[in-house]
């Protein structure tokens, strides 16, 4: 998940926003800020993502990076300056989105999804072991949130196909989460010769 | 140099044959097809009737027959059906025969010249699955030309002769001549005749044909056709079939000339199986037309000159390179520009451009570089509209434009110059600010030194600026990209980028090329991980994405390689192999070294991934997706293949424990003049 994937949302959005003046009336919390800038449009109510636009909620993305992916925005979001949406609000909205980590419905079984990561067809593009290849990136260990996995496996942004829930229902994504975070670290790098530039 | 003809099948002497010229005599009459009772009018078969005995027993059993109006008439001579063949006897051996047609001393075969010509075009190699439309030229080309330089290879399948001289050509820079049956030769070459033409690589393509209907054997009428090349025609520059000696070296000359003019590609001559077999006066003025090879189109200066001020003033140039390096100037070319203006450069990889380790090496941060880029120069890019767009492929495909909108883009390459209409590997055609339609390679030395006037003291401080910002982004992302390769270190099936590290393992210290790795995702780990800086070390793709290029292809390089004493070593997919692994056989008839490692995962994943994709999108069953597309139940044993073939190989090795002391063995065999194999059980990516 990159900043690029986190920046997408729909121009509808942003003509409710361009003319939004939030300094106008001080917003209460976080989940008021997403409603009236229009990032719920898009992102959902509390930042959970919807076919529209990516999950929001609790990503890998810092502060700054998040900020930045609002201001210089790419593909179909448009660009929210500092003028009409502050960067105290960003802060405060990071903040909220922070607290929205979901957890998976049902408890992952790392040995299922073991069997499920390779009947879906997962490692075709990620590798056997999660690691990521030239047609996908690394999963695990250390993946990014459930909320955010489960998102994008339903609504990818880029040429990853989508699993909807037709054919991967929410207990096999929580269970081939739970085999994606259950691989196993790495060696160090200075621990592989083979690997030394 | 004796043949005996089958008296059943000859003609009578032609009246009047002897007062032709030499020239002449070599020269199908335009006519002598109408009739067959004209069949005395074939010119250039000049006969000598002689009488031998004892050693002709074969032209003895055949000797009742006189002429061919006597063959046809008597059916006394021909045995009846269900007949025992007559044994030969006694009487049978000591009875001379009555006409027995062999050159004389003063005449020699019509293809002994076209060998003349061919070795005055410098070929190596002729790659060859022998054909009889072409037995005239095999026979000049083993004892005439004493089978050297050029050398008969002997292939199994055009497909893998045609693949050859591809991989040769990228190796060598020079082009490998293919000879193939007119019709079922061609039609087996005809894929890798593509994939050539698409990489933009000259094969030289010889094609046997009995053009005159009335004079071919039963075979024959299979063989021949009336338009031979027509069949590659799209996907070949130029083609000629000459209908005399003269015509033939001509056009052989003008079929090299136009075949190594950028944009190069296969050419294809077609000859005449009479022309070959005739034989000719051995003083027959003959020339050999004199080669010279066209300087490459240089872009023209007032649009080198623009492009040169945008690449000056830019805050953010980035040179993008496909195509470019025809040659191995190219590399230090591009280098030299990068450097004079500390640009970022994308390497797009059909050629080795520019060192991976390079500090300006963008490539593998291609998409950020191109999204930060305020002028893009594209040299030589066989695609440049996906160089600054993307397709997302879903059930509803789209495209976005990745390059910012403002990005002033400029297009270098003779593909402007030449391309087909049926066959569209152009592309999606890319709106640009300047075009330069010119070989990029023949024209960096003029924007070079447009730079180098146009670039100021201030300009050059920000050039210095903006090159320790790549050199660190470059070296961050190498990082990253080792780290990436510790996941998965020690799993089984073994890891791609694990397979890629222990191959460097044993070739680093080598003047190694890496000389194919077609369709693999291993293949993209050493361009990552290996330290490329020569030409010869990476050779491109398929071109056409022909799957059975990899194999072959690789074998090619690997000869060309040979006599430079660099060490071959390809990646091979298993998918590839299966196309027409019988060129492992050539490898190791003809002592051409060539570690070749398997990246075996068992199927065509690429193919897995797209029905996958179509299951998604259809939401059904995406479990079913490798019906169809996996190659298992029973694995193949490609070490025991290759071992059949006569190649070294060890293998199915999926433990990557094993990996490293196997290719240790392996790389001595490839030391030693022999190809090797190791199979190597991978994941699929």
């Amino acid at each position: 998940m990159t900043v690029r994937n986190v920046a997408i949302g729909l121009i509808a959005a942003a003509a409710t926003t361009t003319s939004l003046s939030l300094n106008a009336q001080e917003p209460t919390d976080g989940a008021e800020l997403l409603a009236r800038s229009g990032c719920a449009v898009c992102h959902g109510a509390d930042g959970q993502g919807t076919a529209a636009g990516p999950s929001l909620a609790a990503g890998t993305l810092s502060l700054d990076d998040f900020v930045a992916s609002v201001r210089q925005a790419t593909r179909t979001m448009p660009a929210y300056a500092a003028e009409v949406l502050p960067d105290e609000d960003l802060t405060r909205m990071f903040a909220f989105l922070e607290e929205q980590t979901a957890e998976p419905a049902a408890a992952g079984r790392a040995d299922v999804g073991a069997e499920l990561y390779s009947a879906y067809g997962c490692y075709s593009c990620h590798a056997n072991e999660a690691q990521g290849g030239q047609h996908g990136p690394r999963l695990g260990p250390d993946p990014i949130t459930f909320t955010r996995f489960s998102w994008y496996t339903r609504h990818p942004t880029r040429t990853m196909p989508p699993y909807s829930a037709v054919v991967l229902s929410d207990q096999d994504m929580a269970d081939i989460y739970a085999f994606v975070e259950a691989q196993p670290q790495p060696s160090p790098l200075e621990s592989i010769p083979l690997l030394a530039p | 140099m004796t043949r005996h003809t089958d008296s059943k099948r000859r003609s009578p002497e032609p009246s009047g044959d002897r007062n032709r010229t030499s020239s002449d005599s070599s020269r199908l009459s335009p006519d002598s097809s109408a009739d067959s009772t004209t069949e005395s009018a074939i010119p250039s078969i000049h006969r000598r009737t002689f009488l031998k005995t004892g050693t002709l027993a074969g032209a003895a059993a055949l000797a009742g027959a006189t002429d061919v109006s006597r063959a046809q008439t008597s059916d006394s001579s021909a045995p009846e059906r269900g007949a025992t063949t007559p044994i030969m006897t006694a009487q049978d051996e000591a009875t001379p025969p009555a006409d027995i047609q062999v050159m004389s001393s003063n005449e020699r075969a019509g293809s002994d010249y076209m060998v003349d010509v061919f070795k005055s075009l410098d070929f190596e190699y002729f790659c060859s699955n022998p054909g009889s439309s072409f037995r005239g030229l095999h026979e000049s080309l083993i004892n005439y030309g004493g089978n050297v330089n050029p050398e008969f290879i002997t292939c199994l399948h055009e497909e893998s002769s045609v693949a050859m001289a591809h991989g040769y050509f990228k190796a060598e820079g020079k082009p490998l001549a293919i000879m193939a049956h007119g019709t079922v030769g061609l039609q087996h070459a005809a894929m890798a005749i593509y994939n050539a033409w698409c990489d933009r690589v000259p094969v030289y393509v010889i094609l046997g044909n009995h053009g005159d209907a009335a004079l071919r054997r039963g075979a024959e009428w299979y063989h021949g056709v009336q338009d031979a090349a027509n069949m590659v025609r799209d996907y070949t520059k130029w083609d000629d079939t000459p209908w005399s000696l003269t015509h033939f070296a001509e056009s052989a000359v003008r079929a090299y000339k136009v075949a190594m003019t950028p944009p190069m590609a296969p050419v294809v001559i077609t000859l005449d199986g009479h022309l070959q077999e005739g034989p000719i006066a051995k003083n027959a003025a003959l020339p050999i037309p004199r080669l010279t090879v066209p300087a490459p189109p240089q872009g023209e200066s007032g649009a080198v000159e623009e492009t040169a001020r945008l690449l000056v003033e830019a805050e953010y140039p980035v040179l993008v390179a496909d195509r470019l390096a025809r040659t191995p100037a190219g590399i230090g070319l591009l280098v030299e520009l990068a450097e004079l203006l500390q640009a970022a450069v994308i390497d797009q990889g059909s050629r080795l451009n520019f060192p991976n380790r390079h500090p300006l090496s963008q490539s593998l941060r291609a998409g950020a570089v191109i999204q930060e880029a305020d002028v893009i120069v594209g040299f030589e890019l066989t695609d440049f509209w996906g160089t600054v767009n993307a397709l997302r492929d879903q059930l509803h495909r789209s495209v976005r434009r990745v390059a910012k909108p403002s990005a002033k883009l400029v297009s270098v390459t003779a593909g402007d110059l030449y391309f087909g209409s049926n066959y569209q590997d152009f592309r999606r055609m890319q709106e640009v600010d300047i075009a330069i339609a010119a070989d990029a390679e023949a024209t960096l030395p003029t924007l070079i030194e447009a730079v180098r006037r146009l670039a100021d003291r201030s300009r050059q401080r920000a050039f210095a600026e903006r090159g320790e910002r790549l050199a660190e982004a470059s070296a961050a992302a190498a990082h990253d990209t080792r780290v990436a390769a510790t996941y998965a270190w020690d799993a089984s099936p073994v890891s791609t980028a694990r397979l890629c590290s222990e191959i460097w393992a044993q070739i680093k210290n080598e003047d190694w090329s890496l000389v194919s790795s077609y369709y693999s995702d291993g293949g993209a780990w050493p361009r990552k991980l290996w330290d490329f800086d020569r030409h010869h070390q990476w050779l491109g793709h398929a071109g056409g994405g022909g799957i059975g290029y990899g194999a072959p292809a690789s074998v090619g390089a690997a000869l060309a390689n040979r006599k430079h004493g660099r060490f071959s070593v390809s990646i091979q997919t298993d998918g590839d192999m299966m196309y027409a692994p019988g060129v492992l056989w050539t490898a190791a008839h003809h002592s051409i070294p060539l570690l070749c490692v398997m990246n075996n995962n068992r199927a065509y994943h690429m193919e897995v991934m797209h029905v996958q994709r179509i299951c998604n999108a259809r939401n059904r069953d995406i479990d079913r997706a490798r019906v169809g597309s996996v190659i298992t139940d029973p694995d193949i044993d490609y070490a025991g293949m290759a071992r059949s073939l006569g190649v070294h190989a060890e293998g199915p090795i999926a433990d990557p424990a094993e990996l490293g002391p196997a290719l240790e063995r392996a790389v001595a065999v490839v030391k030693s003049g022999e190809p090797a194999l190791v199979d190597v059980v991978t994941q699929v990516r």
